[in-house]
């Protein structure tokens, strides 16, 4: 990035005592390590505590409406229920440590293969709309700042603020509900649900993709509006650089701290599972398991979804942030400092 | 810089793309065969199948998939019984004998045995298994099983009478494997006595289902669908009944079911329909001591604030059937006189349930629990301090059948899959709950003892009788309120058919037209 300038620190030595590593790169790891850990005992004891406090009974759920008494005691004897709680909590530990995050109350299904299952949909689901939104944000976000600059072209910022707003306030199930109406219902041209090919996806990834890329493309074009005010920009105008070359070499990587974090943020709501979109195209995902499994008291599905789609959030903030360091350093040198 | 930028954009669309490419593997998916070749047929479940294991069932969609995979001594169609693997039988209030077919061979090939049978029945009634159905089908004292081989018979013995037992039998519950092992059976793996084997299985997304070739035939119904077996039958999880009707409507499927309105979208143009009572809406009442509906005269006025075409219109779209008694039809012996019902009437309510307080609780899983607002409305209406809890199905559950219960009105879905009045009478019976099964704490000896009696005779006519006796004694003492049955649509594409033979959808039957 040709206007910034990395200020990283060199390792350096103190002459008494230990040698003290001062790269901002190995102490960001360290911090980032011990907050994984913590994060992931956070996580294990919240989701176990969590699913123990929302009242009905899993033993019961199982068994059905017509179970007598004796049969719900001995389902609950056997699903381990009847043990004390400390001692539900250390078998759930001891087969965490193991890979094992026990088996699926309702189906006996392991676990580990519920989320093999489901996690391959919501990751498709939400790259794809990740991958939409930023090739329609950036572009759209930051031609409408260029075209506009400076006051000029005002119907065309008023028609983008308008529809943005409108894109980006629209609850996502009523967007899907329209696109299955016209796509699907009058105009049969692309499947209503499922996941059986990849015409399947386009639908649901629209209806996840569009209000995320309507915020986006607000914040790309005001931090290009922004970025275009620079000196650097009127510099580079007056060395009659061309263009393309302007937008593409130096305004364009100055919108990525922005664009990055907000898409980071986008990208770990959407692998949580987009519960609503699923639902209304049978996308097979994690949002819609879990929801599933919240109502039936599959107490070992719920933690286990919990564990992993946290584990995959707090992995993607890393990811994130190492990338933004890698982009502008002085991120790098703000965080571990802070 | 940038250049690396663009790069790891690229790389996250390729992984995305590659994601793509892994994902999408719907088992159950595909276009549907139906009307276009007879080979294929996909239909929808709007729950995941929790289980295969025929004992173990507890949903629609699990009593589906294992209808498929596993057959029954006996079947109902309506109000009777007829011959299923068992050819003959002859039964007592504590004992049954049947005969087994001879010519029935198991998805793995092996021939059906009467001791085999016997064995599939023991896992049913063993209290291990935990089969929810199994006290509906031997009561509650011991039961022993025993095969004769030679003879080609199975009896079943009963320490205590119960006269249900033939119609126990009859539900998918009691459906038999012919072999045992739990691992096999939940998955569905388990060789079984049905048209179909489970060829693919994905939980959540979809199933395949293949025709057996040495399928013995299946029951002899009466009008029975015309044309043949599908040689696969696809299911697909699509919990939104609106997605399944689309999908549906756009071609994608050849039959799905609806409790909501959905079903209403295929009255006509190469649909057709079957509708059955999939839950009894009851009014029950807490009689504990304590709380107001201890009181006969506090039940008589909510049970005249209540208006049941207007609980219908909530609870059940408009689309539901008034109940006569404590289960709709079809299901013996099940009392018809609309004169024995409560008759709305806003005066007397008012009267009697002025500054009464009331605690309604009601289950959201039916339409987002509408019937239990339009109750606390209509007991609001009467002048009563009415609060609502209007909470989700497990918690419902577990505040009416596993605590003692802090309510005083309970809108209560009874599903009675099997339509036997002793699934229904059961809430009304023996010990209160949570240590027995009878919700509201209900003391009505006329009532049990009709019940007993009921139990104790296989003559039609007498057990009728009795159940009369029993039913009246609810209906008179108010212990209950019946509301309305809520239906569900079973919608089939032209050219496919299958039956709903005792009350609930039976795919085993399902048939394409050529």
């Amino acid at each position: 990035m040709s206007t910034h300038v990395a200020e990283v620190a060199e390792p350096r030595k103190v002459e008494d005592g230990p040698v003290r590593v001062r790269s901002p790169w190995v102490r960001f790891a360290l911090r980032r390590a011990v907050g994984l850990v913590l994060v992931l005992g956070v996580l294990v004891v919240a989701t176990f505590l969590m699913v123990q406090l929302v009242p009905g009974d899993p033993a019961r759920a199982v068994a059905g409406q017509n179970a007598t008494p004796e049969q719900i005691a001995t389902i609950r004897e056997q699903l381990g229920l009847d043990q004390p709680l400390g001692e539900q909590f250390a078998n759930y530990v001891a087969g965490l440590l193991h890979g094992d995050m026990g088996t699926s109350f309702r189906t006996g299904v392991p676990v580990r293969d519920i989320i093999a299952t489901r996690l391959p949909f919501t990751a498709e689901l939400a790259l794809m709309a990740m991958v939409l939104v930023l090739l329609v944000a950036v572009p759209i976000g930051m031609t409408v700042a260029i075209l506009c600059r400076n006051g000029r072209r005002r119907p065309l910022e008023h028609t983008f603020t308008v529809l943005t707003s409108f894109g980006g306030a629209v609850p996502e199930y009523i967007v899907g509900a329209v696109l299955v109406l016209l796509f699907a219902v009058l105009l049969p041209v692309l499947p209503a649900a499922g996941a059986s090919s990849s015409a399947s996806m386009i639908l649901p990834v629209l209806a996840v993709g569009l209000a995320p890329a309507c915020t986006m493309s607000r914040i790309v074009r005001r931090e290009t509006v922004s970025v275009l005010e620079q000196d650097y920009m009127r510099t580079a105008a007056g060395r009659r650089i061309s263009t393309a070359r302007r937008y593409v070499r130096h305004a364009l990587p100055n919108l990525l701290t922005s664009t990055l974090t907000l898409g980071g943020l986008i990208l770990t709501y959407l692998l949580g599972g987009t519960v609503i979109v699923e639902n209304v195209f049978a996308w097979p995902g994690l949002g819609s398991q879990v929801i599933t499994s919240i109502a039936q008291r599959d107490y070992p599905v719920i933690q286990g979804i919990v564990l992993v789609v946290g584990i995959m959030a707090t992995l993607l903030n890393l990811a994130i942030d190492v990338l933004l360091g890698i982009l502008d350093p002085r991120t790098l040198t703000a965080r571990t400092e802070a | 810089m940038s250049r690396r930028t663009l790069t790891l954009l690229a790389g996250t669309a390729t992984i995305g793309l590659l994601a793509g490419g892994c994902a999408t593997t719907d088992p159950a998916g595909g276009k549907s065969a139906a009307g276009a070749t007879d080979s294929s047929v996909v239909a929808a479940f709007t729950s995941d199948v929790n289980t295969f294991d025929p004992a173990k069932g507890s949903a629609a969609s699990d009593y589906l998939g294992a209808g498929m995979l596993y057959e029954t001594l006996v079947v109902a169609q309506g109000d009777d019984i007829l011959p299923g693997l068992a050819t003959k039988w002859t039964q007592t209030p504590t004992k049954a004998t049947f005969t087994i077919r001879d010519d029935v061979s198991c998805s793995n090939g092996e021939t059906l045995t009467p001791k085999m049978i016997a064995a599939a029945l023991r896992y049913f009634a063993d209290p291990e298994t935990a089969a929810s159905a199994a006290p509906k089908a031997f009561g509650h004292g011991k039961v022993t099983v025993s095969s004769n081989d030679k003879a080609g018979t199975v009896t079943i013995t009963l320490s205590e009478p119960w006269s249900e037992m033939l119609h126990g039998l009859t539900g998918v519950n009691a459906g038999i494997p012919c072999s045992l092992d739990p691992k096999k059976l939940a998955a569905g793996m388990a060789p079984g006595t049905g048209p179909y084997t489970l060829t693919k299985a994905q939980h959540g997304v979809g199933y395949t289902f293949t025709s057996r070739k040495n399928y013995w035939g299946g029951p002899k119904w009466d009008d029975a669908p015309q044309g043949h077996r599908p040689h696969t039958l696809k299911v697909r999880v699509i919990e939104n009944e609106s997605t399944a009707a689309n999908e549906l409507k756009a071609g994608n499927l050849d039959t799905a079911y609806f409790t909501g309105p959905d079903g209403q979208r295929f009255s006509s143009g190469g649909y057709h329909s079957i509708k059955s009572p999939v839950l009894d809406f009851l009014i029950m009442f807490n009689q504990r001591p304590g709380h107001p509906t201890a009181k006969k005269s506090v039940r008589e006025a909510v049970a005249a604030a209540l208006v049941p075409d207007k609980f219908n219109n909530a609870a059940a779209l408009g689309q539901g059937k008034r109940l006569t008694s404590i289960m709709s039809k079809p299901g013996d012996c099940v009392l018809e006189d609309p004169s024995l019902l409560p008759t709305p009437d806003a005066k007397a309510a008012k009267a009697a349930l002025s500054g009464v307080k009331l605690k309604v609780e009601g289950t959201n899983a039916v339409a987002g629990g509408a019937g239990n607002e339009y109750v606390q409305a209509a007991l609001r209406k009467a002048g009563a301090n009415v609060t609502l809890k209007n909470t989700d199905n497990a918690t419902w559950a577990a505040d009416t059948m596993g605590s003692a219960g802090d309510w005083d009105v309970n809108v209560f879905p009874h599903i009675n899959s099997r339509h036997s009045l002793i699934g229904a009478a059961g809430l009304f019976l023996g010990e209160p709950a949570p240590k027995g099964s009878n919700v509201g704490a209900v003391h009505n000896e006329t009532f049990a003892n009709a019940v007993d009696g009921a139990m104790s005779t296989v003559d039609p006519k007498k057990k009728c009788e009795y159940w009369s006796t029993a039913q009246k004694a609810l209906l008179k003492n108010v212990d209950v309120v019946p509301m309305v049955s809520a239906l569900v649509t079973y919608v089939f594409t032209d050219g496919v058919d299958a039956l709903a033979p005792g009350g609930g959808l039976s795919l085993a039957t399902l048939k394409v037209e050529k």
